[in-house]
């Protein structure tokens, strides 16, 4: 007897639940992801983003692809020291870009077209740059020179988001804290790392979908204005938040974090034939893989949580693993590269943390 | 009488030439030289007696360079705890990186010469250091008590490179000379703490023999001489002459351990070019 007609009858195994989760190996990746356009390693590459985001660009770079880097250090500086100072995490020392209105507005500041409000915090009798408190971890003598250094930074911010072939950007967080006045957002609550928390000058915003979606739209725009064919790669960052200021709890906040980026990153994709999306956060969350992507705290993704997602990256493009060394890379270079592969991110948000009791 | 063994690559010849025009006015100081070319040198092992010599396994892999060892030194190893101190010269350091950096940014307080890119005065210096810990020698060469290890650094190219190939990163830095030199000596010092950390003592190259802007004064790469005698060519720009060698000898006698350390983690004495210590 026939079965009765069914749009779900007939679709491929990757379609059904049972067939593409349940029955799945452990810790296969499985199929998620089918590249909408390819990714090859002579494309200039700019990453930007969260945490999450400066594993994706390492694992680009190790993998080969041409990663661009507007503020390099010679390679033989250790990761440690760069990443202390804000080096080699993303193709520009802007430090971490949890929201997409943070992107947004240092798209427009670098253009010249916005000037945030507050732009240097006091840490200390030092000074640090409020945008990326964390690129200077001493923070600077004075504000005219924290003003100094982002003017400079600004030069490069221009030049890494005229030259990408492909922006890829992790979205992160949806909550932010903003300038009352201005509407100035922060990468970081002031108080966590430099400045003084004012209720009257700073207020909590948690950005829904179309906000979120509008502010990446403006970015995109903008950035095809000089670089008309540049194309974007999208993903979410696993990561949960280290707290939230929502008030509910905070796995509740969370979900609904995740799930407005995630709609968004579905928008563009729906939207832009030149936007695609990674399902990194598919990947490193999915019941199939039992939490074993995650380190002991739940939260940090574990370094084969990265490997799997990066790896299924790297397989829908056609593309091995790293390249093999010249025969003339350094040796220092070839330990970094190797080193690479499992060292630890620089995430602000987790100072969060200490405010824990 | 203070016996120093000078050992090292193709530079030991300047160390060499410049040792017989200034022998007279150090009688108290007895010199012995051991070097070969820089591939060579490289596969060159240290015993833990100090001794530096030639392993069987690289002289049958290639038999010519037994030869070579013998041309330049008469000898095929070279005893070093016999001497008081050690002077490692034409010591590989990240010069180009330097440059590089200084080209491409501005350092504050240090170097405001227009540059795109800025880096702090502190972010410098972690990268200094980390730079010169990549040029520490292996474990053996570290903690010596007796002899005492100083390494002199190779030294700036001549300026007479500048209209050389490949030369973009000390054209940019002759065009804009400011804080140039200052940055050098500021890496200077982070080296000099750095190998200090180690028991090994940092020889700059000599301040007078330089230029602002990081290279050396073209008469210093005048008649400069290969290890086995004949003149370098005019197109060599990275060896340095007679002259130069003396001048480092002046800095290193003026300022050179005495002897046997102390207590080898203690951090040694800083070797300015200016020849203070």
């Amino acid at each position: 007897m026939d079965r009765p007609a069914s749009p779900y009858r007939d679709l491929p195994p990757r379609a059904y639940w049972r067939s593409a989760v349940a029955e799945r190996a452990p810790l296969d990746p499985g199929d998620l992801y089918r590249p909408r356009f390819p990714v090859t390693r002579d494309m200039r590459i700019v990453t930007a983003g969260s945490c999450f985001a400066q594993h994706v660009g390492r694992a680009l770079r190790t993998s080969g692809f041409n990663v661009m880097d507007f503020e390099p250090l010679p390679a033989r500086v250790r990761d440690e020291t760069a990443r202390r100072y804000g080096y080699r995490l993303f193709s520009a020392r802007y430090g971490n870009i949890y929201t997409a209105r943070q992107l947004a507005q240092l798209q427009a500041e670098a253009d010249g077209a916005l000037s945030p409000a507050l732009p240097v915090w006091r840490k200390g009798d030092r000074f640090v740059d409020a945008q990326r408190p964390g690129v200077e971890p001493d923070g600077l003598e004075s504000e005219a020179l924290v003003l100094r250094h982002r003017e400079a930074h600004l030069t490069c911010v221009r030049k890494a988001f005229r030259s990408a072939d492909l922006f890829v950007f992790t979205f992160g967080l949806t909550e932010a804290w903003c300038h009352r006045d201005s509407g100035t957002v922060y990468p970081t609550a002031p108080g966590t790392i430099a400045g003084s928390f004012d209720p009257q000058q700073f207020a909590f915003r948690n950005f829904d979908v179309p906000a979120v979606l509008a502010d990446f739209c403006t970015f995109r725009e903008t950035l095809r204005q000089s670089r008309p064919d540049a194309r974007f790669l999208v993903t979410v960052s696993p990561v949960p938040l280290t707290a939230t200021a929502t008030g509910q709890h905070v796995e509740v906040a969370s979900c609904y974090s995740k799930s407005v980026l995630r709609a968004v990153c579905g928008m563009l994709t729906e939207r832009f034939e030149d936007v695609d999306y990674f399902p990194s956060f598919e990947i490193i969350t999915s019941q199939n893989a039992r939490g074993a992507y995650y380190e002991a705290n739940l939260r940090n993704v574990a370094p084969q949580g990265v490997e799997t997602a990066m790896g299924a990256f790297r397989a829908a493009h056609g593309i091995g693993d790293a390249p093999e060394p010249e025969p003339d890379e350094p040796r220092r270079q070839r330990r970094r590269r190797r080193e690479d592969r499992t060292e630890d991110v620089v995430c602000e948000e987790v100072l969060l943390e200490a405010f824990s009791r | 009488m203070r016996r120093t063994h000078v050992i090292g690559t193709s530079h030991v010849g300047a160390i060499r030439e410049g040792w017989q025009t200034v022998a007279d006015r150090f009688p108290d100081e007895e010199m012995e030289f051991f070097a070969a070319t820089r591939p060579l040198f490289e596969r060159l092992h240290l015993d833990d007696r100090h001794r530096l010599y030639l392993p069987d396994a690289v002289a049958a892999r290639v038999p010519q360079v037994r030869n070579t060892l013998m041309k330049i030194n008469g000898t095929l190893s070279a005893d070093l705890h016999n001497s008081d101190t050690v002077l490692w010269a034409g010591f590989r350091w990240p010069m180009q990186e330097i440059g590089r950096i200084l080209a491409d940014q501005d350092i504050d307080d240090i170097r405001v010469a227009g540059a795109d890119r800025r880096m702090s005065r502190r972010a410098f210096a972690a990268v200094c250091r980390d730079l010169a810990a990549g040029f520490l020698p292996d474990a053996q060469w570290r903690g010596w008590r007796k002899p005492a290890l100083t390494v002199l650094l190779m030294p700036f190219r001549s300026e007479s490179a500048l209209s050389a190939p490949k030369m973009e990163v000390w054209n940019a830095l002759t065009a804009r000379d400011d804080g140039v030199d200052t940055a050098f000596e500021a890496f200077f010092d982070q080296m000099a703490e750095v190998f200090a950390d180690h028991g090994i003592a940092v020889l700059r190259p000599p301040a007078e023999a330089r230029r602002p802007f990081g290279m050396t004064r073209a008469e210093y790469g005048v008649g400069s001489r290969g290890l086995r005698g004949p003149e370098h060519s005019d197109e060599d720009y990275v060896h340095m002459n007679a002259d130069y060698g003396a001048l480092c000898l002046q800095h290193y006698f003026a300022g050179a351990p005495e002897g046997a350390l102390g207590d080898p983690m203690q951090p040694q004495p800083k070797i300015h070019a200016t020849g203070e210590c």
